[in-house]
């Protein structure tokens, strides 16, 4: 599943998809292609960095936020971003984010990934409607049931709905490591194109049985909490970073969290979130280079556990 | 791994403190006549006539029904969707407030109590705007929730102790929600406004009389 994409390869693949008049400058001049992994279920090709929106897009209708948000969507996107994850749990984040994409004019680089949050199980069209109209797209790339509330109800219709070619792709979430073994159960059980879970260098539960169970089934599988919402930095942020860290392709603690989720290979994408230019441009410089082999990925965790 | 209170926020220091600026900029010229009626209202709260008093408390119901229409129901609620609900809550109060001043008057303020109540209320307006490093930031009891919250509760001890709990309700709840969100968000020194709310309600609530 792991493919590092060749330039050729990548330009290709972006033809076919109609992308290619759309190539970010940055990218199109950059030395090295973007790492990349395929959709099991349908072969589409992601950028392994996505962005989440929690609590970093949710600024109502501030003009002045709102100018500083489209900044760091931009970069995002100039990087070579594609997958953005919200809900309709984050506030405004599902409205700026249609507001943003109408001024960056970039919804057909998008995979827009947004979740069904409700507890009413008859509710799931109507808050995949809302959630498209507050976005601005015809239909979302990727649709998941937030936090497997309500999840039996909502995805029965959501795998009609795809059916129906109104969606791409179904999936579920979790975060903190709740749930977990109903999550097994789901994922051994329906036909998901995604499970959504947190991961981290603090946080690897999943690796015991979800990550090896997301390959077997062919299910994608996004990490969130990717800095276990900031608290990585905190703790090894006032420590440099390891000698060795060049060997595994890493230059920045944030390449060093995000290269070491992404090397995972049952992994296809994390999804960091930020309020910040130059905290996008750092987290998208995991988008590139090398990544860490299994030694020393155990090598990045025992570091970071030391700290 | 496990939820920690600042998990379940879901916006910014930033956002939060713009709401401040936001508030005050589209107030506008109109600041001055909200900084004018808190102005009116001391003098009102120490005015021999039962009416002038009374009216001291609509003009505090009108102000919580501004907070609610302006910071909370246009710029908080879309960021944080309970405030919504709160909001109502918010215009409940400023019936209730009219309603009570309607069927017993407030005692007269004395004018120490007073002047010491207005200095303690200018410093704390300050604590958003030196969070925010801007004046701009100002919070102004009647245009924004916390300040109006602690006004509305010194003032309650105008009333006698009978009617303070059902008042105290919303002001109460309000300023334990505030005082989480200001934990969540570690905004430290603009939580001392809902916590002194919180701490002040609870004693006027079981102060036992009133000045006459
Ligand atoms: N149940 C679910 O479905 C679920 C649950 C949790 C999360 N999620 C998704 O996963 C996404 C990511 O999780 P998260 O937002 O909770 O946490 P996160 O991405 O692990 O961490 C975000 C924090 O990291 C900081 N940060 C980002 N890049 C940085 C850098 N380069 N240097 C220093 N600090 C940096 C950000 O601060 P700055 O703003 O200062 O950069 C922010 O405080 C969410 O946004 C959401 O889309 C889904």
């Amino acid at each position: 599943m792991l493919s590092s994409m060749t330039r050729r390869r990548f330009l290709a693949g972006l033809a076919a998809a109609g992308l290619a008049s759309r190539l970010p400058p940055a990218l199109a001049s950059a030395g090295d292609s973007p790492i990349t992994r395929s959709i099991p279920s349908s072969g589409e090709v992601l950028p392994v960095i996505g962005m989440g929106t929690w609590r970093t897009f949710n600024v109502g209708t501030d003009p002045g936020l709102l100018d500083q948000r489209a900044r760091v969507l931009e970069v995002f996107f100039e990087r070579g971003g594609r997958v953005v994850d919200s809900s309709p749990m984050y506030g405004s984040s599902e409205a700026v984010m249609g507001r943003l994409l109408a001024r960056l004019g970039r919804r057909e680089a998008l995979f827009a990934a947004s979740k069904v949050w409700t507890r009413d199980e008859d509710e799931t069209r109507e808050s995949v409607q809302r959630s498209a109209d507050l976005w601005g797209v015809g239909r979302f790339d990727l649709m998941q049931v937030h936090n497997l509330l309500g999840w039996e109800g909502h995805l029965e219709t959501l795998k009609a709905m795809k059916a129906a070619g109104e969606l791409r792709h179904v999936g579920v979430t979790t975060s903190h490591g709740r749930r977990h073994d109903e999550l097994e159960r789901i994922m051994a059980r329906e036909p998901l194109d995604f499970v959504q879970l947190t991961y981290n260098l603090l946080d690897r539960d999943a690796e015991a049985r979800l990550l090896p169970l997301a390959r077997e089934r062919g299910i994608a599988v996004i990490a969130n909490r990717p800095f276990q919402g900031g608290r990585l930095f905190e703790r090894c942020q006032p420590h440099p970073l390891p000698g060795w860290a060049e060997d595994a392709g890493v230059s920045s603690w944030a390449e060093f969290f995000l290269k070491f989720i992404v090397s995972h290979p049952a992994l296809t994408c994390a999804i960091p979130a930020t309020t910040r230019v130059e905290h996008m441009q750092e987290n998208m410089g995991a988008l590139h280079g090398r990544l860490p082999d299994e030694a020393q990925r155990r090598r990045m965790a025992d570091y970071v556990a030391s700290l | 791994m496990d939820y920690a209170l600042r998990d379940l926020l879901m916006f910014t220091p930033e956002v939060y403190l713009r709401l401040f600026i936001r508030v005050n900029e589209t107030l506008g010229p109109w600041l001055a006549v909200v900084i004018a009626g808190l102005a009116v209202m001391g003098g009102l709260l120490v005015h021999p006539a039962t009416a002038a008093r009374r009216l001291a408390f609509m003009v505090m119901a009108a102000g919580w029904g501004l907070s609610a229409a302006l910071f909370m129901a246009r710029f908080y609620a879309p960021i944080n969707w309970p405030v919504g609900w709160l909001a109502w809550a918010f215009a409940g109060q400023a019936l209730l407030l009219v309603m009570t001043v309607l069927r017993t008057p407030p005692a007269r303020a004395g004018g120490l109590p007073l002047t010491v109540a207005l200095a303690v209320l200018s410093v704390m307006s300050l604590t958003t705007a030196l969070a925010a490093g801007e004046w701009a930031a100002l919070a102004l009891p009647g245009a924004t929730p916390d300040m109006t919250v602690l006004t509305t509760i010194l003032m309650l001890a105008l009333l006698p102790r009978g009617w303070r709990w059902g008042l105290l309700i919303v002001p109460l709840l309000w300023c334990l929600f505030s005082l989480l969100t200001h934990w969540a968000l570690g905004l430290w020194r603009p939580l001392g406004v809902p916590a002194a709310g919180l701490v002040l309600g609870l004693a006027i609530g079981c102060w036992p009389r009133r000045r006459e």
